[in-house]
């Protein structure tokens, strides 16, 4: 190829529309790539096709109403959202919750967490070509919700958490079905391994790919797997426990190049260890001292908490979810702020795909794991 | 280093750094004065290793608000101090991650053509929540080189958390 | 065949077997209505029950619904999910690029009217507002199970579509929708 052909050809530049509606965006993200050939040279992600309003919004309601909008933040992980909006007000309005009910905000958590990591998994799976792991996927996670449904009715958006407790103790018989899924589950990880994390076409797409070194992870303030993935250890379970995590024994699996592939695996391994504070969960709620008391205890239905600002944040599924509040002493807050982890996530597409090739965007892009409802509320 | 002694570090050199009389609770909360808040974060970032930005936020405290705060003054420690003085509030929640210390910095900025400095390239995690805040409340990030709305749509009169927003009726109303 | 003259009755078996008549109106509805491919497009909470309803358990799939993921190839759009006004122009441009016949299942109480977003600036109260709205199915979010029974009564509406009334095109449009902008 002469110059003048190479030249010629490096000045066409093309521009590519990427979403709202795509099957790969994982919601309605737009991603604006200019690309030179197979190579993006520019990429500027375009967000606020789901902007709700919800800041807004949590200004009209009262506290205990303004809960389930939090459902609906990051939706496939609502436990996380609820606890960090109940740790929020409760430590705005200084209630106090009962031990039992801790316990069994944690034991939802990680099971929801575990949920959510499946649906990452299997919809990584599509991205990259494989659809069966979507199968094996939502097969575990009916379970979980199964689980989820009994316990509080609702299968996807729960409002299980409340501000002082949990709504409703564990249902009859619902402790040997949660130890028979978790015993169900632990293998099928093995599986995921052989079908998956190991495929060798799968490995060659994500492997060495999307690369995040632990600087910009920081900087770009990420957080969750995709942080800890470039090797930062950074959960907020264990630096700031919060609920009786302090109590339990876990690993936080941390990775150290930053592909995407160490960003799915580190997922891949939470799983196990969410699997293992569940089962230390229901062992503690098992014994006497826990027994079954009032859920909710002392919190009344219209809460008013002094004037004063508070912050809580919790290692939601997708990492570091905090919630701002400001009261003025009314019944609803003046003022709620979330710090969404697929906000700051999302962001740093316009960094790190620039100069990679056309087919890995959609590899980088799912490996990030972003829930658009969290990122424009 | 503990948070206090980080406090007194920058207290010698930053006049007008306080505590402030409203504390996020649980996390030690400084008042920084609106120009100063740029090279206090780029000391923190250097020198004391703060070295990731979790959260930027503003909040809106027009004249006519703080009218239920002054009922509820029976907890003046937490009472926030900026009711009523027709200001912004903004507010940085930085951590240290190697130290796990957390420190929370609010400015002041007044309510009319409110603009203070971008921390956009000390932490460009700043970059989408600048441009969230200047989405929402319409306050004017200095040197922030992509300053543009980021959630609402082009189309938007006006800035929606802004306590004395008024909702235009659309054509999708 | 057997299966086709049991359950269909509209189809008049000859003498012999080897041969059935039927109108063309109940062939092409048939056609249809027993393949009816949605959109790969989800919006909000609903679409990870969409999603649920396409894997394992639901397997919606035995219906003929198939998810494409380009609207040139899809016959019906769930839309599943808040729609915000930033979204509104694309899902006008997307339902546009939908081949006729199309339909529309308004997926959840967002959808619908708005949902628990009644209030907000944000967001479009009601898809109906922008596109016209063949079944309305109500929940936050609806289960799978409530979207099959949507797609089973949108099923029921195509039977009863007549070809000569509307030259191929769906009822809703031709009789006074909204106007699309």
């Amino acid at each position: 190829m002469t110059d003048k052909t190479s030249a010629a050809l490096k000045a066409d530049q093309m521009f590519i529309n990427f979403g709202p509606q795509h099957p790969s965006t994982h919601g309605v993200l737009r991603i604006a790539l200019t690309v030179e050939g197979e190579v993006v040279v520019k990429a500027a992600p375009d967000v606020g096709y789901l902007h709700r309003g919800m800041e807004k919004l949590f200004e009209a309601r009262t506290y205990s109403q303004a809960l389930i909008l939090t459902d609906r933040l990051d939706y496939i992980s609502a436990m996380h959202n609820n606890l960090a909006y109940c740790l929020a007000v409760e430590r705005l309005a200084g209630v106090q919750v009962p031990l039992r009910a801790e316990y069994l905000r944690v034991l939802t958590a990680e099971l929801n967490r575990i949920a959510s990591h499946l649906v990452f998994f299997g919809t990584f799976a599509v991205d990259m070509g494989a659809f069966t792991p979507f199968l094996y996927a939502f097969r575990e996670r009916e379970m979980i919700l199964d689980l989820f449904e009994m316990l509080c009715g609702g299968r996807l958006l729960y409002s299980y958490v409340r501000v002082g407790g949990v709504s409703a103790d564990l249902p009859a018989g619902w402790t040997e079905k949660c130890r028979e899924f978790i015993a169900f589950f632990k293998p099928r990880l093995k599986d995921y391994d052989t079908l998956l994390s190991t495929n060798p076409i799968f490995k060659s797409r994500t492997d060495g790919v999307g690369l995040i070194s632990a600087a910009q992870a920081l900087s770009w303030g990420l957080s969750g797997p995709n942080l800890r993935a470039s090797g930062p250890d950074y959960d907020v379970r264990k630096a700031e426990p919060y609920c009786v995590y302090d109590k339990l024994n876990f690993k936080v699996p941390v990775a150290r190049t930053g592909s995407c592939w160490d960003r799915y695996y580190c997922r891949m391994l939470e799983m196990g260890q969410s699997a293992e504070i569940a089962l230390q969960c229901l062992d503690a709620l098992a014994a006497p001292e826990l027994a079954p008391e009032i859920m909710t205890k002392g919190v009344p239905k219209m809460l008013k908490p002094a004037a004063g600002q508070a912050y809580a944040h919790v290692e939601a599924s997708r990492g570091d979810l905090g919630f701002y509040a400001v009261s003025d002493g009314s019944l609803s807050p003046y003022r709620m702020h979330v710090r969404g982890p697929s906000f700051l996530n999302v962001a740093i597409l316009q960094e790190i795909l620039t100069g990679c090739k056309i087919a890995d965007v959609v590899a980088i892009l799912g490996s990030l794991d972003i829930v658009l409802g969290e990122v424009d509320r | 280093m503990p948070a206090e002694e980080i406090f007194l570090n920058l207290q010698a050199s930053f006049a007008g750094l306080v505590k402030s009389e409203a504390q996020v609770k649980g996390y030690p909360t400084w008042t920084v004065p609106a120009q100063a808040l740029r090279p206090v974060c780029d000391r923190l970032r250097t020198k004391f290793s703060f070295d990731y930005l979790d959260m930027v936020t503003a909040v809106d405290w027009p004249a006519s608000a703080g009218a239920v705060t002054q009922v509820a003054a029976s907890a003046p420690a937490a009472a926030p101090t900026a009711a009523g003085r027709d200001v912004f509030e903004l507010v940085y929640l930085i951590s240290a991650l190697s130290s796990g210390i957390r420190v929370c910095l609010r400015c002041e900025i007044p309510r009319k053509e409110p603009s203070i400095h971008s921390l956009y390239g000390i932490y460009m995690a700043a970059d989408w929540q600048e441009r969230e805040v200047y989405d929402l409340f319409g306050i004017n990030f200095e040197g922030h080189p992509n300053l543009k709305r980021v959630l609402t749509p082009e189309t938007q009169q006006g800035h929606p958390l802004r306590k004395d927003y008024v909702h235009v009726p659309d054509s999708y109303d | 065949m057997g299966i086709v003259l049991d359950n269909l009755p509209k189809i008049e078996a000859l003498p012999g077997g080897s041969i059935a008549l039927a109108t063309s109106d109940f062939l092409i509805n048939w056609s249809r209505n027993s393949s009816m491919w949605p959109l790969t497009f989800g919006l909000a909470c609903c679409a990870i029950e969409m999603m649920a309803a396409y894997a394992s358990r639901f397997d919606f799939e035995r219906m003929g619904v198939f998810p494409r993921p380009t609207p040139r190839q899809a016959d019906v759009m769930f839309v599943a999910g808040t729609v915000a006004k930033k979204m509104a122009d694309p899902i006008i441009r997307i339902y546009k690029q939908m081949p006729e016949p199309k339909f529309v299942i308004a997926m959840g109480g967002c959808a619908n009217c708005g949902g628990p977003f009644y209030d907000s600036y944000a967001v479009v109260k009601g898809v109906d507002k922008i596109i016209p709205v063949d079944v309305y199915l109500p929940g936050c979010p609806p289960r799978p199970e409530a979207l099959m029974y949507a797609v089973i009564k949108l099923q029921e509406k195509i039977r009863k579509m007549k070809v000569k009334n509307y030259h191929g095109a769906t009822a809703l449009q031709e009789t006074g929708a909204r106007k699309l902008s």
